[in-house]
């Protein structure tokens, strides 16, 4: 028999007390990254050939929204341009129309993707997995690339179709990597080797079309790939809003299912986690996830990889918390590199995806060489 | 099941939120169009001056100018045409001032004479301050990929003139400016696989700047060159050319590119009088082998490449150009080598209002009894509508024809 | 208080059948081992009995109910199992990894009321001065404690443990056993617990039964089942089973061939 403790009561609340202050300090984290985005986000707000300070920028955001709300019924009638011709100042459209929609991007494409990867990482349990790795981007490069380089001179509506393609071929590629895992049992091994044989079959087309493209159009091809914020719109936005706000709750009420597959599918069997449909219907989600943020971004692959390892050393690997804190440190991560694309020597930018991962890579070694426990 | 549900759900909203993008046009209007029918009147004008004059008008002083200007010169009404994005762009007051993002929307504005209106740049314009001594000193905006929308903004131009394809895109330019009341007009203004294209566009431009005289001018001139090449090449025998072109990687790939029948460089090449032997490919931008150049035994080889703007500075670029091309492909039996029928020519044949002098430079090569100097042709470009000097020892074709 | 039962089960993972025929009555209360050769089908005879596996024949019923009729959530409720070898993929705290054995009880939070549970099996297994370390950096016995506590959270009918003590130095052997033993009398539940050691199985289980090549070679109390020829039989080894303080061990002497 083991003996039991004398003081066993004793230890169980000390446990207990640990036990709430882990939690706590994930809760703290989530909520230091929140204010952390909000602050950037400000910064981001006020860099910019106009002087326009940050209690400006708030004041700014914080009126334009009744305004914006107040005259709902001219906007509809009318439009978003004729409203900021008629309602807004300079600097309230500067800040508007110019400054707020990257920004908002960076913003949601960085919750997106940081989920979106984490979500992968725990279908797949496998902690290398990413959009990238599991071919969606380079299926959406595919589709933007056919857009551009087939459709070269086609002026009407490129952008449309430019993102429509990307994002069908995104989620074209992942409907595949369901069929395969479908036909063949929906291991994670599947899921992995399906995705790289079709990363490299998109990379393979994409290549092929450069290869026949016209030059202007393969530098556009090249250029769409390296990611980039400065295509932001308000109706852009809108449509990503949508899919995250649709997709990002089903896969935060999965986050059991997921922690469960961590310790195996016979386990999470046993604990009546139905390991197939979890499976598919968190890799689908997470899918429209990363399909929804590139077709408007192009390829920013580099975030959904490190974010959820990053949270995972700072924050342990339970997906309740790990979720909400990768997408929120996926932000910090993008709305960092926007600011830091723009040096001050405007106007040579650099493509946000690039900055994303110089900036991403030497964190994230960082944390690999000061953690001494294992990573996964 | 639910779930494929949910999808379909996802996929309509995300469809129906698509068509929402579709925005009404935006509403400024004359000056002094008080009525708003986009018409200014007499009784308009003439009662706007009035207010003016009793310190009660609504219109400053250049808001009335540009009313009386519209009323006397555009018989009050707007100006509209439909840009190369298929975008209706009307303009209710005279121009001013203008950012203009591309090399070769700043050779039109130069050929129209509105260069001193350019306000903003793109990087491509700084860096020929010889062909463009005004503009070049302008402000830079930004890159043929990325703007800083707000330093646009900033120089509160009247007119953005860019590709309407692209990066830079008239409808994404329109979607960030629109709101500044900044007009967008998207144009290439460089030959595009449309021949007639450029001059469409070059004439659209002339309304907006009210400059279609100048338009006239250049298109007579051009006209002028095309119907004597024309004319002079009609019923002669076509040489067998072919045209390639490098992006400098010469001698690495087993391929080589070439212009298809629906590139501009093959239409330019038939126009001037030679036949391309790539006729047969269905692609624009087809690559073939060395073995099926020398299969096909063109009559002249045309070799694409180096400097944009009038040619190279000297004749050593050019020779090794051509000499990189030639190793390893055992081309020694091919007509147009045995000849010496080799020839290389600047991307600038091709690059936009300036084409005609390629056009008679490809023409001269096929023909070479053909009596104009493509080199006269090109500095009459320079001199008569850039306005720049010609600048001398420039090598327009390696080796040199001979007169 | 449930009742198990395994009729007529056959079971192939590909063309070669595994399982052939089994049949298994589990009372109330009670512990059952279940030994036999490497490959000869206990690993995939739980499988089957929780749902992970389904046979190609036969039925398992609990409680009368197939079970390919319940609800996944429901057999968890009543079924916990736990593999030969688990491996985690990434970090966990032990609590945690104890806590998600609560997970057929939650919705998406937890309770005060499971949180007293984990600590409650902690207490029971003693790894309380392991509740905050991330489960990856302690020992594969260690690890194995783990798993059991996450089983023993899980509050279920039946625990299906497969080869639960083979990490465990002999002491943990003893601890451990002796707690699923205890949990069986006291809170009346059932074992199915497929294990190498005959002395432990011996000693511990109330019933054993002994597969061989994917059939039950024999069944009964241990006194029955673990005698020298049927060992000899399933295992080709000679034995000599000796009784000592009224407990039955088992004393290998030479590998023979197969009667
Ligand atoms: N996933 C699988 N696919 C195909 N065959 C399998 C699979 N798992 C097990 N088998 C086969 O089924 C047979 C029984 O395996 P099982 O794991 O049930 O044996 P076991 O009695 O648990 O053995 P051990 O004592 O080694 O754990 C073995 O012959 C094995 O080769
Ligand atoms: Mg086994």
């Amino acid at each position: 028999m083991p003996e039991l403790k004398i003081n066993g009561t004793e230890k169980s609340a000390e446990i207990k007390a640990e036990y709430k202050k882990f939690i706590g300090r994930k809760i703290m984290f989530i909520f230091a990254t929140t204010i952390l985005v909000i602050i950037i986000a400000g910064i981001a707000a006020t860099l910019g050939p106009h002087q326009i300070s940050i209690t400006e920028v708030y004041s700014i955001v914080w009126y334009g929204i009744p305004k914006i709300l107040q005259n709902l019924d001219f906007i509809l009638t009318h439009s978003f341009k004729d409203f900021s011709l008629t309602y807004f100042t300079k600097e309230e459209s500067i800040i508007w129309f110019l400054r707020l929609p990257p920004i908002v991007m960076a913003i949601l494409a960085g919750i997106g993707l940081g989920i979106a990867g984490t979500t992968m990482q725990g279908v797949v349990r496998n902690p290398l997995a990413s959009p990238y790795t599991l071919g969606i981007s380079s299926a959406a490069g595919f589709g933007a690339a056919l857009a551009i380089i087939l459709g070269a001179g086609l002026a009407t509506g490129q952008n449309i179709i430019i993102a429509v393609n990307a994002f069908f071929f995104a989620l074209c590629s992942s409907f595949i990597i369901y069929g395969i895992s479908r036909y063949k049992g929906v291991s994670p091994e599947t899921m992995i080797l399906a995705g790289i044989a079709l990363m490299y079959l998109f990379s393979a087309m994409t290549g092929v079309l450069q290869y026949f493209g016209e030059e202007k159009a393969v530098a556009e091809v090249v250029y769409w790939m390296f990611g980039s914020l400065a295509r932001a719109s308000w109706d852009k936005l809108f449509v990503m809003f949508i899919v995250l706000i649709i997709c990002i709750p089903l896969i935060m009420l999965k986050s059991w299912d997921l922690n469960a597959l961590s310790a195996g599918d016979e386990r999470a069997k046993s604990l009546g986690v139905n390991v197939d449909r979890t499976r598919v219907v968190c890799f689908m989600l997470a899918s429209l996830v990363t399909a929804g943020v590139i077709c408007f971004t192009g390829t920013i692959g580099f975030i959904g990889l490190v974010a959820p390892h990053m949270c995972r050393m700072i924050i342990g690997g339970d997906n309740r918390y790990l979720i909400p804190a990768s997408g929120l440190f996926g932000a910090i991560v993008l709305l960092s590199a926007s600011i830091l694309a723009r040096p001050p020597i405007a106007p040579s930018f650099i493509p946000v995806g690039l900055v994303t991962a110089f900036l991403g890579v030497p964190m994230f070694l960082y944390l690999i060489l000061r953690r001494r426990k294992e990573f996964w | 099941m639910r779930n494929v549900l949910s999808y379909i759900l996802v996929m309509g909203l995300i469809g129906s939120t698509m068509l929402l993008t579709v925005m009404p046009a935006i509403a400024i209007g004359i000056p002094g169009d008080d009525d708003g029918n986009d018409n200014l009147t007499e009784k308009e004008l003439a009662s706007n001056i009035l207010n003016y004059m009793l310190g009660e008008g609504d219109l400053s002083l250049y808001e009335l100018r540009d009313a009386a200007h519209v009323y006397a010169h555009w018989n009050g009404m707007p100006r509209t045409i439909v840009d190369t994005a298929e975008r209706t762009v009307t303009i209710y007051k005279p121009v001013k001032t203008i950012v203009a993002l591309s090399s070769d929307s700043a050779r039109a504005l130069r050929i129209l004479g509105d260069e001193d209106k350019v306000v903003g740049i793109s990087e491509t314009i700084k860096k020929h301050p010889y062909y463009f001594p005004e503009m070049s000193h302008r402000k830079s905006v930004g890159t043929w990929k990325e703007v800083d929308w707000e330093e646009i903004v900033a120089l509160e131009p009247d007119l953005l003139i860019t590709y309407a394809t692209g990066s830079i895109n008239a409808d994404l330019a329109a979607d960030k400016l629109d709101p500044f009341g900044i007009t967008v007009v998207g144009l290439y203004l460089y030959v595009t696989d449309e021949y007639e294209q450029i001059f469409d566009e070059h004439e659209k431009l002339a309304i907006l700047l009210e400059k279609e005289e100048a338009a006239d001018k250049y298109l007579k001139w051009h006209d002028g060159y095309e119907t004597r090449v024309h004319d002079f090449i009609a019923g002669k025998e076509k040489p067998k050319v072919f045209m390639t072109y490098t992006g400098g990687s010469i001698g690495k790939i087993m391929e080589i590119a070439s212009y298809g029948p629906d590139a501009i460089d093959y239409t330019l090449c038939d126009k001037a009088g030679g036949s391309p032997i790539t006729e047969v490919f269905s692609t624009k931008y087809p690559k073939v082998s060395a073995e099926w150049v020398l299969r096909e035994n063109p009559d002249i080889i045309i070799l694409k490449g180096g400097g944009v703007f009038g040619g190279w500075d000297n004749e050593t670029e050019p020779a090794n150009l051509i000499a990189q091309t030639l190793v390893g492909k055992n081309w020694g039996d091919i007509n147009a080598i045995e000849n010496n029928k080799i020839y290389a020519v600047p991307w600038s044949i091709t690059n936009g209002l300036e084409h005609i002098y390629g056009e008679v430079l490809l023409a001269k090569i096929c023909h070479p009894e053909l009596d104009i100097d493509p080199t006269e042709v090109y500095k009459e470009f320079l001199e008569d509508f850039l306005r720049v000097e010609y600048p001398e020892g420039k090598v327009l074709v390696y080796p040199s024809l001979a007169s | 208080m449930v009742k198990l039962e395994v009729k007529n089960v056959k079971f192939r993972y590909t063309s070669v059948p595994i399982l052939r025929d089994v049949c298994i009555e589990l009372a109330e209360s009670e512990m059952l081992g279940v030994v036999g050769p490497n490959g000869s089908g206990k690993s995939t005879l739980l499988r089957c009995i929780d749902r992970i596996l389904t046979p190609q024949e036969g039925c398992i019923l609990l409680d009368g109910q197939d079970i390919k009729e319940m609800h996944l959530m429901d057999l968890a409720k009543k079924m916990a199992y736990i593999p030969q070898s688990t491996t985690q993929v990434f970090p966990a705290s032990v609590f945690d990894t104890v806590l998600m054995g609560r997970r057929p009880h939650i919705g998406w939070r937890s309770s005060e009321e499971d949180i007293e549970k984990v600590l409650e099996t902690l207490k029971l297994l003693n790894l309380e001065d392991l509740a905050m370390s991330d489960i990856k950096s302690l020992s594969g016995g260690q690890q194995q404690k783990i798993f059991i506590a996450c089983a023993l959270a899980q509050e279920p009918k039946i625990l299906l443990l497969d080869e639960p003590t083979s990490s465990l130095d002999i002491r943990h052997q003893l601890e451990v056993l002796d707690i699923i033993k205890n949990s069986v009398v006291e809170k009346g539940i059932s074992a199915i617990i497929a294990i190498h050691d005959l002395n432990l199985a011996a000693r511990y289980t109330d019933r054993i039964i002994m597969m061989n090549g994917g059939h039950i070679y024999a069944a009964g109390v241990p006194s029955s089942v673990l005698t020298p020829e049927n060992i000899n039989h399933a295992y080709g080894v000679e034995v000599d089973v000796i009784n000592h303080n009224g407990k039955l061990y088992v004393l290998p002497i030479r590998p023979v061939a197969k009667m």
